[in-house]
């Protein structure tokens, strides 16, 4: 029995570094060539694919452990089963990366920076985990990690110096993405089982964590943490109609020719 | 043009016969700078419009893999477009020029770009027949301009060539997936091709024989491509391109089993020059000019992401004037 | 964030005044086709004291087609390897698609051995 609340308690955290990864990576990969800055579009693409690559590690390990394969993983598996945060999935802005691409810079920088110090305050705890390759492969992706919050500490710094009109874009950015991030420092219905086994260890206080350092990156700059907001949550599975949408493009392909190669 | 001029225009192009290069600081003459800033930035404003069809595909490319590797080949086109406007921008600064004037140029259809980016990607097999066919073709191209006079732009050409290598392997690899896939994979790419070879076939631009010499455009066409090579900015003709071309790619493309969509495509076997159906040459100036199928979805996705990230770029002004 | 800003620990690092002078790098454009490229560092007074000083201390063996002198101060530093860290990214290597290379080779023996039947 014990063994089985492992695997599954193992198999929700993957599912949720995974689908976390997944999305928020197609979601910065639809900003290629619409970044507002040509040097800005190169070096954001990097972002979106060093998030890519971590969901591709985080599904073949998945898929050791679920069995599969990790692209069907990745590309079948329908709505209601993913376990990422709801915030992750929302669009970049109006319109589409195929057509009126009004995407909001403010909110992308404020989605990152809320998920990338979620990503660090997490990566800390899973150096330790008692699943070894996971505690591993967070050991590298870690460090890959770093350039994200510098990248998202520079721009955050260089707006709040911009000027008040900028300040106020970036607080409605920020009010905007917390409304959907109640469910992102959670860790779902298995919390206690993924503390109990070691899998993702003080994983109760990740939420408090996750706060003390986004108050303490935003106070200085004279920003504050908005109360968080959703009705969704993510880790359980409940997700807005984006994500079905995203999902769709995700898997056209994929879908399209079962069993094939590609 | 007074004496001065004309002796010193004389000097530079016997220093360009001669084989030495030319720096952006150097005197050149107008007419020269002229020639460059039309090629670099047509060439800039391609690779960035090149973008945009195939970042289409990054979310919807079928493996966890394929994505990364479109998203890193689109991320390349990009810098690509980044190291080319910046050579444009240096020769555009005498005369108080820069990116936000191609831009401006683009979005009011002033600045042409490359016929291949006008046209609509609708399947996988497009993203993975622009990596092979459209990429093979640039790569053809630049490595021609690799020999150019102008040591600022074969600078970034280095760079560029040497990651194309990447996108070609990478388009092939897709495309050798479809051909060796199912009978839908394979006819996904046979459609794809059928669609793109008319497009292929006038990517190196008109002949310079005159055939397609039937209207102004072709003809402007064809005085600025004696003028590039007088200056040795370009080495070779659009027809021996689209010969090497040919050579390159005909044999490929067959031996996959495909079927190229023109019965008259042969090679003599002594000469080894390429027969072909002659291109549309009003459509492709009616492409390049604008009012191809996908040219002003294209240019607007572009431009109304370039309007809203206006305010981001008044931020760096501002952060600089701090600092 | 748990940064400083890029450039602010190079002042922590080595001095970039030493007494009176000031420490300059050195960059050189050494064919006419060539990047160009870090060659050393030096001390002097001024920047046209740098460019006097450069090019016989590091380049009088070799041709010169553009020499850089940059006082050290100027330059906004990484803060190093770590922070430079990235994971491998095999993708966008041609290494990946080099079992391209043998399946051409096959394809061009099959359209031969056709070509002869036919």
């Amino acid at each position: 029995m014990a063994v089985d609340r492992y695997h599954l308690a193992l198999t929700e955290l993957l599912m949720q570094l995974a689908d976390d990864d997944l999305v928020v990576a197609t979601r910065a990969g639809e900003w290629l060539g619409l970044a507002p800055h040509l040097e800005e579009d190169v070096a954001f693409s990097s972002i979106a694919q060093d998030e890519m690559g971590h969901a591709a590690t985080y599904f073949s390990l998945l898929a050791t452990i679920h069995g599969g394969d990790r692209d069907d993983l990745a590309h079948l598996r329908p709505t209601m089963a993913r376990r990422n945060s709801v915030m992750l999935e929302r669009p970049n802005g109006r319109g589409t990366y195929r057509d009126e691409p009004h995407f909001d810079w403010a909110y992308a920088l404020a989605r990152h920076f809320f998920y990338d110090t979620l990503e660090i305050a997490r990566l800390d705890r899973l150096v330790q985990s008692a699943h070894r390759p996971l505690a591993e492969a967070a050991a590298k992706i870690r460090r890959e990690e770093r350039y994200h919050s510098q990248h998202h500490a520079m721009w955050l710094r260089d707006i709040a110096r911009g000027g008040a009109e900028y300040r106020r874009r970036l607080q409605i950015a920020l009010d905007r993405a917390a409304a959907d991030a109640v469910d992102l420092a959670s860790v779902g219905p298995m919390a206690a089982e993924m503390e109990t086994f070691g899998l993702l260890p003080d994983a109760s206080h990740l939420g408090d964590d996750w706060r003390a350092r986004v108050v303490q990156a935003l106070d200085p700059l004279g920003w504050s943490l908005p109360p968080l907001g959703g009705t969704l949550n993510g880790r359980h599975g409940e997700h807005t109609q984006d994500l079905t949408l995203l999902l769709r493009d995700l898997g056209e392909v994929y879908r399209s020719s079962p069993g094939a190669s590609w | 043009m007074n004496p001065n001029a004309e002796d010193r225009t004389q000097q530079f192009l016997e220093h360009l016969d001669d084989g030495h290069m030319v720096e952006a600081d150097d005197w050149m003459p107008d007419a020269y700078r002229a020639e460059l800033v039309r090629l670099i930035r047509l060439h800039a404003v391609s690779e960035i419009m090149g973008t945009l069809p195939e970042k289409e595909w990054v979310p919807r490319a079928p493996t966890l893999y394929r994505k990364l590797a479109l998203m890193a080949k689109v991320q390349d086109e990009a810098g690509h477009g980044q190291l080319l406007i910046r050579v444009a921008e240096d020769l555009m600064a005498p005369r108080g020029q820069n990116r936000e004037h191609i831009m401006e140029d683009l979005f009011a259809g002033r600045q042409k770009f490359h016929n291949v980016f006008h046209l609509p990607v609708p399947t996988w097999a497009d993203a993975g027949l622009i990596g092979w066919l459209v990429d093979g073709a640039a790569i053809i191209t630049q490595g021609m301009l690799l020999g150019g006079s102008y040591a600022p732009y074969t600078r970034a050409l280095r760079r560029i060539v040497e990651e194309e290598a990447f996108h070609i392997q990478h388009g092939e690899s897709i495309c050798m997936a479809l051909a060796e896939g199912t009978a839908g994979q394979r006819a996904m790419f046979q459609d794809a091709l059928t669609r793109w070879w008319p497009a292929l076939m006038t990517f190196f631009g008109p002949p310079e024989d005159g055939t397609a010499r039937s209207a102004a455009p072709g003809a402007a066409h064809t005085s600025h491509q004696a003028a590039n090579l007088r200056f040795r900015i370009r080495t070779k003709s659009n027809e021996e391109l689209r010969q090497r071309y040919l050579s390159k790619y005909v044999p490929r493309i067959r031996s996959l089993g495909f079927v190229i969509p023109d019965p008259t495509l042969k090679q003599d076997p002594t000469t080894k020059v390429w027969t072909y159906q002659p291109p549309d040459w009003e459509q492709w100036r009616a492409i390049i000019t604008n009012h191809g199928p996908r040219s002003a979805a294209r240019v607007n996705l572009r431009h109304t992401s370039y309007a809203e990230g206006q305010w981001v770029r008044d931020v760096m002004s501002a952060t600089r004037k701090a600092v | 964030m748990t940064t400083d800003e890029p450039g602010s620990v190079a002042d922590q690092m080595v001095p970039t005044d030493q007494g009176e002078l000031a420490v300059y790098e050195v960059f050189a454009q050494t064919s006419e086709r060539g990047t160009v490229e870090w060659q050393a560092s030096l001390l002097a007074g001024s920047p046209a004291m740098a460019l006097m000083l450069a090019r016989e201390n590091f380049l009088r063996r070799r041709e010169i087609f553009d020499l850089w002198v940059v006082p050290r101060d100027a330059v906004a530093r990484a803060e190093g390897a770590d922070e430079l860290f990235r994971l491998p990214k095999t993708y966008r290597e041609v290494s990946d698609y080099q079992y391209l290379v043998g399946k051409w080779r096959q394809y061009h023996q099959q359209a031969m051995t056709r070509d002869t039947m036919a």
